[in-house]
């Protein structure tokens, strides 16, 4: 991993001299604005997850006179519910090896079953990882493939509080049958990974008038003949310098989000600033189109997170279990639901507010946001009515409404937004549930 | 203008010193240029003066043979130089390679009365052509007279790319507070990794059922338990312990299981199991339908280090349990990692440089770090990013506590980056750039990235004039002996000044031999000497040699680098034995191919096995190097003759006037390899050199392409007879490998050759720049040891240790 990361930096630095700009150094965006019209509509893609179950009453929305009533869920969106899309009675109907949570989470975006493995769960038999790809990765792939939807990530896969381990609980995005994905959940490595080559610039760039007048003290007390070769060391000293000191002035469409280095991202009590530098560095991934399709994973399956911000000092893991009667733990998952989709509108906030790089409109006219979980309840462990509410223009689905099926597949929503993205791929996931086709959005 | 003539008879080195004197007397230093054409022809033998730069030794040198060979003088100038250039140089379209080689004089004379002039040979012969001769081999031709014309000086070098490397790696080891080749040494430690084995599928402490060290990890356990008291169903195991990396280098990895398992190598100590420099290289906890699979990664390592390294396996359930943990060295095969590369005890990350440098100047037939370029520049700004990203987090943990602890470490950083201690100012500098960040993790960062940037640290003989010298020899024995920097017991005897004192540096020299690091430079020395990597991916047409496999090649090289190891470390160390050894080091398969007596058990054990003596005679019938100078079916005896006519018998060769591919299918097919290439080369200008080649690739023709031995090529016998002939003229006659071998070990030539490829290896510069009788001195120390490799290193160690100041300053007065 680091090795990849090394040289490829050691190749720009190697380039530093002939470096383009950094934003015209984005195809997409140089073709698009050289035809002055918007050949292809970007059509983002944020997928964002939160454990346990929801807390149905308080989630699902109601549509009354053709306006969403929200509940307290997400009540946080009530600005932008003309451009919400709940769809109520998909289900995740993946059988097979692994536990509820496992293929809950697993199979979230595969729609495929477990490989059997040696991952125990709390009951079934156990599993390996998912034996598909998943649609981010899918749509990721059908993106990267085409010159004008390429960008230099294609995907970025983010999480907050993500557990120091790699098993089917922890991981959603699959680049391929056994290859998971692993989030990234350290603001600093997010950074990093944008844009390390720009703070090793700057980093190097502070150094190098020490490197000179080293160069220099030594050389002056050499023979010319000598001297000639740390002379000759020196102008390529200076040349990175002016190179770095160019770089400097390249104007990202949106500068990185600052924050000190540093801080302790996993911890259960950092959650909130930490999930507020994430939502920044995606949101500005996005607005300096580095990415078109976005992983967020808010802890893992079964995550346990404290919320303690909200006045809750149970796990929010261990609070799912409760049965329905016990109030203070319904009000408690709420509150956390609740803390959740105002995340959530914050992220949306930041998108609606940020112009998207194509030159029109804003990057919630072009991103999707769906909110989603591994169980459709906690403490029935269902994989039935899992919570997706969409948000935003992506993907030209009409919003603002509603709409109920009756216990259909997830399979055939990832195959919607697959044909919405403009891939038309007949099935995806597990052939068998994708029988019925798409699902009608428009 | 005062005219004086220069003493012409003065030997070479006090003429020098003669020329100064007259400098100082402010007399004009006037000597004669012999621009040799015809009109000038007259002037020779007059002592007409013309007035030179005092700096051109050519014109004093040919000045001085024209007046010991007026008449050859004036022959070259009539009848060559319209050719060859008034002084050898060449000229262009007609002959533009200048005039220089190893042929005594004698044999000068006969080439040029069977050759020369080319328009009409046989116009200069007899007395006539010996003149020409002297004349000639005295002005411009013999190596004497070219060292002269091209005076070696030390040079002022930046650091080696092996070098930059070894020493950030050192560096590292320092911050962490050093000892790690100690470590990796680990005296009488015995050999595997610690295996703490669980009976269940976590790794609870209530759960430990066994500790133990196992030699290998390379289990099948099938539907069974693992060991007693241990159950089926679920069981863990966790082996660590450190890789000893006996040379730097990419080194692949692989967990072949089918199971649960993560692979940690030269993690940080808290080896953490999600995405960053802590992360697993092998990440294969999930099983997957119990297949069992090869998860392979790569990274690169330090030579001469011990790294940690960490392997857990669990098992859940699954039908069968297996784990094997096997490497891939640089040049090397997959195989399971052998026990002589593990060790059950701990040790520190070691930072590791993954970045790839411009290759190093190879100009002068040996590595000089001369070449500054715009790649290199930017390589070594991407290396110190990296070791930057490795030291910080370290530096700001072990500098926190204020003020005076920062200090310290910035102090402790410099002084071993720049092997020296470093004064207030350069402490106060580092300590602005350590302010200027934000942070203290990214002041640090800078701080690295300017010391190892830094000229002090590139340049190694930047150290400040006034430094004890014993500073200086300690910089310079570990960059000799490691490559690197020295080390800590090196900067205590730099601080107590008694690196000073001549047998001091030699009984350090003897103490830093011992180190891992000292291992793995004369490992890199003999793959440079032996040509090891210079023949690429060895292959051989399957169809002819269908048994011999890439996995047998890279078995070969591992039996040619235990031969060497085994002669220098543990048996005589003499390099008699490296050319006369009548065994060789051979694992079962190549036991078995090579005809040998006896079949040692396996591969990975490499057993001494003794040939008749006829057969084998040390490294020149090595079958890696008899393969690796061979064609794709058939032997080579060129390549062969030019690797022993150049490395093993220290002769010089000029690259071939014209390339000719050597073309199988052009010969008549009856004639075997031998005809054939008496067949290519007979063109006089080819004999030039091939007369030399030939007769001794011809020796080896005994040996196949993959080094078996053989008695018939092409349906004939093979002839392994020649008659060679000597730089200095002679006539020996060869029967086969032992005689080449006895006439090598016997040669003064070949004994100076090996002095001076390995002087040249181990300091980066030639044995002249350190005054003329320096080669002599140590060829002579060489003899009286009885041709002592390890001694050898030691006297070439003190040559750079002991010298005075830096590069000598030729051009300030």
């Amino acid at each position: 991993m680091t090795t990849l990361t090394r040289r490829s930096l050691l190749s720009r630095l190697r380039n530093l001299g002939m470096a383009m700009p950094f934003v015209s150094g984005l195809p997409v965006v140089r073709e698009l604005q050289a035809a002055g019209a918007e050949a292809v509509r970007p059509r983002r893609l944020i997928l964002f997850f939160t454990p346990n179950g929801t807390i149905p009453q308080e989630f699902w929305p109601v549509e009354k006179d053709g306006v969403l009533q929200f509940g307290r869920i997400l009540a946080p969106l009530e600005r932008w519910k003309t451009r919400c899309l709940a769809l109520k009675g998909i289900s995740n109907k993946v059988r097979g090896d692994g536990d509820g949570h496992m293929r809950g989470m697993s199979c979230l975006l595969t729609g495929i079953e477990l490989f059997p493995g040696n991952i125990q769960g709390g009951s079934d038999t156990p599993a390996g990882w998912a034996s598909g790809i998943s649609i981010d990765q899918e749509l990721k792939n059908f993106h990267q493939a085409q010159a004008a939807t390429r960008t230099r990530f294609g995907s970025l896969e983010l999480g907050v509080a993500v557990p120091d381990r790699a098993d089917p609980w922890t991981r959603w995005s699959y680049a391929g049958p056994n290859q998971p994905m692993t989030p990234m959940d350290d603001p600093g490595q997010v950074l990093r990974h944008l844009y390390g080559h720009l703070q090793e610039r700057e980093a190097l760039g502070s150094v190098l008038d020490h490197v000179s007048a080293d160069l220099r003290g030594v050389a002056g007390r050499l023979p010319s003949g000598d001297r000639a070769m740390l002379e000759r060391h020196l102008t390529f000293v200076r040349e990175m310098e002016i190179s770095l000191a160019e770089g400097k002035r390249e104007v990202l469409r949106r500068p990185p989000p600052e924050f000190p280095e540093g801080g302790r991202p996993g911890e259960n009590e950092a959650i909130p600033e930490t999930m507020k530098r994430q939502t920044a560095l995606l949101v500005n991934a996005l607005a300096n189109d580095l990415a078109r399709v976005a992983t967020y994973q808010f802890t893992n399956s079964v995550g346990n997170a404290r919320p303690t911000w909200v006045g809750v000092q149970e796990g929010h893991h261990a609070l799912s279990h409760d049965p329905d009667l016990n109030a203070d733990s319904q009000d408690k998952l709420i509150r956390i639901n609740e803390w959740l989709g105002q995340q959530l509108a914050s992220l949306v906030q930041q998108l609606d507010e940020t112009p998207d790089p194509s030159g029109e409109g804003t990057l919630l006219d072009h991103t999707t946001v769906i909110w989603t979980n591994e169980l459709g309840k906690g403490n029935s462990h269902s994989h039935d009515n899992i919570p997706f509410l969409l948000i935003g223009g992506g993907h030209g689905f009409r919003m603002g409404r509603a709409m109920e099926f009756q216990n259909v597949a997830h399979n055939r929503l990832w195959l919607s937004l697959a044909h919405a993205s403009g891939h038309m791929i007949p099935t995806f996931g597990n052939a068998s549930l994708c029988e019925g086709g798409p699902l009608d959005l428009s | 203008m005062r005219v004086c003539v220069l003493p012409w008879q003065v030997p070479a080195n006090e003429e020098r010193a003669e020329r100064c004197a007259l400098i100082g007397l402010g007399v004009l230093p006037i000597v004669m240029q012999m621009k040799m054409t015809n009109s000038m022809t007259a002037m020779v033998g007059m002592l007409l003066a013309v007035r030179v730069g005092a700096e051109d030794p050519r014109a004093m040198l040919v000045a001085e043979a024209s007046l010991r060979h007026p008449e050859g003088a004036r022959i070259y100038g009539e009848q060559c130089a319209g050719c060859h250039g008034g002084n050898g140089e060449g000229v262009a379209d007609k002959y533009d390679e200048a005039l220089y080689g190893e042929r005594s004089e004698a044999s000068l004379r006969k080439l040029i009365e069977k050759t020369m002039p080319e328009d009409d040979p046989g116009k200069c012969v007899g007395e006539e052509a010996g003149r020409v001769a002297a004349w000639v081999y005295e002005a411009f031709y013999s190596p004497q007279a070219r060292a002269r014309l091209h005076p070696p000086r030390l040079e002022f070098q930046h650091l080696l790319n092996r070098q930059l490397l070894q020493s950030l790696a050192m560096l590292s080891d320092g911050i962490n507070g050093g000892g790690n080749a100690d470590g990796a040494e680990a005296s009488g430690s015995e050999a595997g990794l610690r295996g703490v084995y669980y009976n269940d599928r976590d790794r609870k402490e209530d759960r430990r059922v066994l500790e133990r060290t196992d030699a290998q990890v390379a289990f099948a356990f099938g539907e069974g338990s693992p060991a007693e008291g241990i159950g089926t169903e679920a069981f863990a195991v966790s082996w660590s312990g450190s890789l000893r990396v006996p040379a730097g280098g990419e080194y692949g990895f692989r967990v072949v299981s089918a199971n649960g398992v993560r692979l940690w190598v030269n993690a940080p100590a808290e080896g953490g199991r999600g995405r960053g420099p802590q992360a697993p290289l092998v990440d294969g906890w999930v099983s997957s339908g119990n297949e069992e699979r090869a998860l392979e990664a790569s990274t690169v390592l330090p030579g001469g280090f011990a790294v940690p390294v960490r392997l857990e396996f669990f098992k859940y359930k699954e039908k069968t349990a297996s784990v094997r943990l096997q490497w891939r060295e640089p040049h090397g095969d997959w195989e399971d990692i052998p026990s002589s590369a593990l060790r059950p005890v701990k040790s520190g990350r070691i930072a590791a440089v993954p970045t790839e440098f411009p290759p190093d100047d190879g100009s002068a037939g040996y590595l000089r770090g001369v070449n500054v370029s715009r790649d290199w520049q930017a390589a070594v700004a991407d290396a110190s990013l990296a070791v930057a990203g490795d030291l910080a987090a370290v530096l700001a943990r072990r500098s926190a506590g204020g003020r005076d602890a920062e200090d310290r470490m910035l102090r402790e950083l410099a002084r071993l980056a720049w092997r020296r201690p470093v004064n207030d100012g350069e402490a106060g500098r580092l300590r602005q750039l350590l302010e200027s960040a934000p942070d203290e993790e990214s002041g640090w960062r800078r701080v690295v990235l300017a010391v190892v940037q830094s000229a002090h640290f590139l340049y190694p003989e930047s150290l400040p004039s006034d430094l004890p010298a014993a500073y200086r020899a300690a910089s310079r024995l570990a960059l000799v002996l490691w490559d690197g920097l020295p080390d800590a017991a090196l900067r205590r005897a730099a601080e107590s000044g008694q690196l000073s004192k001549p047998e001091a540096v030699r009984d350090e020299a003897r103490r830093m031999l011992r180190s891992p690091w000292a291992r793995a430079k004369v490992r890199g020395f003999f793959a440079d000497w032996l040509a090891m990597d210079e023949a690429g991916e060895i292959a051989r047409d399957p169809g002819v040699y269908p048994d011999f496999t890439h996995g047998m090649v890279s078995d070969l090289r591992k039996s040619l680098s235990a031969f060497v190891d085994h002669v220098v470390w543990e048996s005589s160390g003499s390099w008699r034995e490296l050319l006369e050894a009548d065994y060789l080091l051979l694992n079962g398969p190549l036991a078995q191919r090579y005809g040998a007596a006896r079949i040692p058990e396996g591969r990975q054990q490499f057993a001494k096995i003794t040939f008749p003596a006829s057969e084998r005679a040390g490294v020149l019938t090595h079958p890696y190097l008899l393969s690796a100078f061979a064609y794709y079916r058939s032997t080579s005896p060129i390549h062969r003759g030019v690797f022993l006519t150049r490395n093993l018998l220290g002769r010089f060769l000029k690259p071939p006037p014209m390339a000719i591919a050597f073309m199988d299918g052009k010969f008549r097919p009856e004639l075997t390899m031998r005809e054939k290439v008496a067949e290519l080369t007979r063109n006089e200008n080819c004999m030039a050199c091939h007369q030399t080649i030939n007769p001794l690739g011809f020796v080896l023709e005994g040996y196949d392409a993959t080094g078996r031995l053989r008695y018939v090529d092409n349906g004939r016998p093979v002839r392994t007879d020649s008659e060679y002939v000597t730089a200095e003229g002679e006539s020996v006659l060869l029967h086969g490998p032992r005689d080449l071998a006895r006439h090598a070990v016997e040669s003064r030539d070949a004994q100076r050759g090996f002095v001076r490829q390995a002087f040249q290896y181990f300091t980066g510069q030639a044995p002249g720049a350190y005054g003329d009788g320096t080669l002599d001195a140590l060829h002579a120390s060489f003899v009286a040891s009885g041709f002592s490799i390890p001694e050898l290193l030691v006297r070439i160690a003190e040559v750079p240790a002991l010298h005075a100041l830096q590069p000598i300053n030729d051009q300030k007065p």
